[in-house]
């Protein structure tokens, strides 16, 4: 039987308490009331409930008196519908939204720190994914390897095979299913408007069994094709030679084309790529000779493991072999081998190293980009508590409160992605259009799912960091003190400028890192180009003339003459002071050489033999390029090659064999281990670092390009102005001597100084660039969170005025606090760098990666911009009125 | 609000909610308080010391939805959290600690 309490006592409770305790106090009573009702009966539970209504109301005054609010925990929310809760995020991302727009510079700034950190990683990783991580274009690449001679005799870990050893290999091996060897040369094309040079790759046939490569039209060489008598007369063209001398022509198959004055029957054409099929213009049989010799390395060779064989168990096959072979060959003795992995045929151990460093530059450019938009959502989130401590005193959920500002920050973290991508499309197209030449792949390089979706990731991961870390501090344990003091409260709140201070200090020592890392790039690349080449550049220029094949020694004799001719003809022009030829082009970082030793002292230990460079050279090659002669004479036209053997050698061969003596008249024995051919010395020429700036100079013997069957020749012409009128000349004098030469490979020599150092350029100049951005971003956090500090200080800083501190003493206290963080950074980032740059040893050049300048240069640079940028807020300090201060107390 | 000790009373309401196990109405701690007690408990003053409770995070409160037919308003339940089970072992010990090796009622002031 039910009955309610009395009336009139319960309204009076109603009345005399706060509503937020009104229902549960009432609960509480009516319980009490009903409970009695049943024991006690109806006149004593109304007894009851008329007596509790004023202790009720007394108790619950007094204990609000002295022990604060009985206020129940915000009302737990039933958990929402999936639409209801779609309803509540789309509000507040709308919320997010017209916070953005209401707050347009706070907005602007987020978003391209957000893009610029989002963009640089984006453009990055495609160049990585593309170069490093995107698999050979080959079935199972994996189980491709490349494959060395190793001469222990020699003190040779990688050398090139030999013809001979290669044969036998091939056949002997029982750990692959192919191997295949490679040689180059080159090879004149009649063209469709101007005769082309065109690089040929000699390969067997195991080599595209190797890849395991399939055509584009026709077929790759066939069993049987490299043996010796086999018709040597086929060609498998390079895709890029298919589609731009025959329009991509498919009929061409079949048909045969004249190449150096010869016919070629076309078999095939190759499928677009890299590495290996763009590595010659036209592919031809390299056929096995009668007699193959065991002393030139020549043959680069490739192999696919058989099924089940490893690396090891290859290379103790193929080891094997090697002991069998120096057994049987007195030349062949301390033959070993070396297999490396297929890893290294794109990008080599420079290029990978200089990309995971950039690697990891933009991955601190990003951190560094985190932290500053932390850095600013939570400088605003203090601003904003009194916002947060009403919505959860009006009910909100913590969940609720974080959601929206998440929310918040995803959507800066979308727009920073979109704004970000652009960036890194704008970024590809620019590294693209730099290509330094040497990159692989870089022409793939692009934007695409991956790179997308990695990059989408990164961005909303970081926007949900960033956003929850101030979100998560809003001080939910204490609502009322949040919203009774409002902002006040945390001004001064340490923990928050200590965070701030904290996240200052990561964003300087990141940025130090990489300022270090770009300042060590650019050290060394000054270094590079300050170091002593030996040869001039200025008004130089040079070219390539490959005139068709010697056979006999008739076409010897022709070429010597023609070669005459083309020089002569040339020096006659007006504006030229010289002009010679050489048969190794310059930096190209590659080239001929052979073991030396000198007649008259002990011969040095077979694997203690040094190897020189060898280059052939027309007479006036050193006055034309601008190196002194030391000693003896030039060649003259009458100089012939070996007969008799008479050569000029640099001065570094001169001092090796014959230190602080004479070398001229002596007697050197070139390619010792192998023909030991005695030579005369006849002079000695300066050192020049002709085959890579960074490296030392060349150990260098020349010898007369006359007498020699060389067809190549490079030619420098030294002008007296800036030698662009040369060239056409040049062409017009190679169409009446040989019309069907071509002139390859014009450059000027600061050209070629340039294009050598190219790829350092690049990597210097990113990483300059992303360094730059992150001392920016940083200078902007430590500008940030001083002057928001200056002017919540303002009051204080008035008072200390007022009470007679000089302005200077002002401008003291604000500069300590504002560079405490960046000091703190300065000595971290120090400390991070010295552990860091070691990594980078590979790609420096003369500096050392603890380079004191570097460090001293890049700290002192770092302490100006942040004194620079602490001054603006310091000068607001020192500015503030002390009565207006004062009054707004 | 920085007690840390239990008042004699809120250690009552602690233990009722013991007692009672699971969540339990305001009326019913008051009920049991009294049936243990066997003297009058003021509705309001277990009222105000449920609510302490949970401040201090020795007790959880939820508002029960109203059973169907039930009609009306939930009303609000207690249960003893954790940190209050804590509590009460902890002021436990410390009786027992200050009883333990002689019994101080043994012997006449």
């Amino acid at each position: 039987m039910s009955h309610p309490p009395p009336r009139l006592a319960a309204a009076f409770l109603r009345w005399s308490l706060p509503e937020s305790l009104r229902d549960d106090a009432l609960d509480d009573l009516a319980d009490g009331h009903a409970l009695r009702l049943t024991r006690l009966g109806r006149r004593a539970a109304d007894r009851w409930y008329r007596r509790q209504v004023p202790l009720f109301a007394l108790r619950l005054r007094f204990a609000l008196l002295t022990g604060g609010p009985l206020a129940a925990p915000p009302i737990r929310q039933p958990a929402l519908t999936g639409s209801e809760r779609m309803t509540t995020i789309l509000a507040d991302v709308r919320y997010g939204a017209r916070g953005m727009v209401r707050n347009p510079m706070f907005t602007l700034i987020a978003v391209l720190t957000l893009a610029l950190g989002i963009g640089a990683n984006a453009a990055i990783f495609s160049v990585v994914r593309s170069v490093l991580l995107r698999p050979l274009p080959f079935p199972e690449p994996e189980r491709l390897v490349q494959v060395w001679e190793s001469r222990v005799d020699r003190g040779w870990t990688q050398s090139s095979f030999t013809h001979a050893n290669f044969w036998d290999v091939n056949e002997m091996n029982r750990t692959f299913s192919a191997l295949g060897a490679i040689t180059w040369g080159s090879i004149n094309l009649a063209g469709r408007d101007a005769p082309e040079r065109l690089g040929v790759a000699y390969v067997t046939t195991g080599f595209f069994r190797a890849l395991g490569v399939t055509p584009v039209v026709g077929r790759t060489l066939v069993e049987g094709e490299d043996r010796v008598g086999a018709d040597a007369r086929i060609a498998v063209l390079s895709h890029r030679l298919w589609t731009s001398q025959f329009n991509a022509d498919k009929s061409i198959v079949g048909q045969t084309i004249t190449l150096g004055g010869l016919g070629y029957r076309v078999i095939g054409v190759l499928p677009a790529g890299t590495p290996w099929l763009d590595a010659g213009d036209v592919f031809m049989p390299l056929v096995r000779g009668p007699d193959e010799d065991r002393d030139s390395f020549e043959l680069s060779v490739i192999g696919r493991l058989a099924p089940g064989a490893t690396i090891e168990t290859a290379t103790s096959d193929l080891e094997r072999i090697a002991r069998q072979l120096a057994g049987q060959y007195p030349g062949v003795k301390g033959m070993g081998v070396t297999i490396r992995s297929s890893e290294e045929w794109v990008a080599s151990d420079a290029l990978r190293r200089a990309l995971w460093v950039l690697m990891a530059a933009v991955g601190f450019l990003l951190l560094i980009a985190c932290v500053n938009l932390a850095n600013m959502l939570l400088a605003r989130s203090t601003g904003r508590i009194r916002e947060r401590a009403l919505r959860s005193a009006l009910g909100a959920t913590r969940g609720r409160v974080v959601q929206t500002a998440v929310a918040e920050s995803l959507l800066l973290g979308v727009l920073g992605a979109v704004v970000g991508l652009a960036i890194a499309f704008g970024v590809v197209r620019l590294m693209r259009a730099f290509d330094p030449g040497d990159i692989p792949r870089l022409a793939d390089v692009s934007i695409d799912g991956t790179v997308l979706a990695v990059t989408l990731g990164a961005a909303l991961l970081t926007s949900i960091v960033t956003g929850l870390a101030p979100a998560l501090r809003t001080p939910y344990h204490d609502i009322v003190a949040a919203l009774r003091e409002g902002e006040r409260s945390v001004v001064g709140n340490r923990h928050t400028v200590g965070l701030r201070g904290a996240l200052v200090s990561v964003e300087v020592a990141l940025s130090l890192i990489l300022l270090v890392g770009a300042g060590l790039l650019i050290r060394s690349f000054g270094a590079i180009l300050d170091v002593d080449r030996g040869f001039q550049t200025d008004n130089r220029v040079m070219f390539s003339v490959s005139l068709p094949d010697a056979r006999d020694t008739a076409d010897v004799r022709r070429m010597s003459a023609l070669r005459t001719d083309i020089q002569s003809r040339i020096a006659a022009l007006p504006q030229v002071r010289g002009v010679a030829a050489v048969s190794m082009g310059l930096l190209r970082g590659t080239g001929t050489g052979m073991g030396f030793a000198a007649q008259d002292k002990p011969a040095p230990p077979s694997d203690a033999v040094p190897w020189a460079g060898w280059r052939m050279i027309t007479p006036g090659y050193f006055r034309t390029i601008g190196v002194p002669l030391v000693a003896g004479r030039d060649f003259t036209n009458d100089d012939l090659i070996g007969r008799p053997w008479r050569v000029i050698i640099s001065e570094r061969v001169a001092q090796r064999l014959w230190p602080s003596e004479n070398a001229v008249g002596r007697r050197i024995i070139l390619w010792k281990g192998q023909s030991e051919n005695v030579a005369e010395v006849i002079g000695v020429a300066g050192d020049m670092r002709d085959w890579d700036l960074a490296d030392s100079p060349t150990l260098a013997v020349y010898m007369p390009f006359n007498g020699g069957g060389m067809s190549t020749a490079n030619y420098v012409v030294h002008t007296t102005s800036a030698p662009t009128t040369l060239i056409p000349l040049v062409r017009s004098i190679m169409r009446e001597v040989s019309p069907t030469t071509p002139v390859a490979g014009v450059r000027t020599l600061d050209t070629l100084v340039g294009e050598s150092v190219a790829s350092r350029r690049f990597t210097m100049l990113l990483l300059a660039s992303l360094a730059g951005v992150a001392v920016l971003l940083a200078l902007a956090g430590v500008y940030g969170v001083l002057s928001y500090s200056v002017s919540r200080r303002r009051t204080e800083i008035g008072m200390r005025m007022a009470l007679g501190a000089s302005a200077s003493s002002v401008l003291r206290l604000v500069l300590s606090q504002g560079m405490r963080p960046v000091v703190i950074g300065l000595v971290v980032g120090v400390a991070g760098a010295f552990a860091l740059s070691r990594y980078m040893t590979s790609l420096l050049f003369g500096v050392t990666p603890v380079d004191a300048p570097t460090y001293a240069g890049v700290v002192a640079l770092l302490t100006i911009a942040a004194i620079l940028a602490c001054y603006l807020p310091a000068r607001d300090a020192m500015r503030v009125d002390v009565l207006t201060a004062i009054r707004e107390e | 609000m920085t007690r840390s000790a239990l008042g004699e009373f809120e250690h009552h309401v602690l233990l009722a909610l013991v007692r009672l196990g699971g969540r339990s109405r305001g009326a019913a701690i008051v009920l049991e308080l009294e049936t243990a007690t066997a003297r009058s408990v003021s509705p309001a003053a277990v009222f105000v010391a449920l609510r302490r409770l949970e401040q201090r995070g020795f007790a959880k409160s939820s508002k029960r939805e109203p059973r169907p037919g039930e009609g009306g308003r939930g009303s609000r339940e207690f249960q003893i959290t954790a940190a209050g089970k804590a509590k009460l072992a902890e002021s436990r010990r410390t009786f027992e600690r200050l009883w333990r090796g002689s019994d101080p009622l043994a012997e006449p002031l």
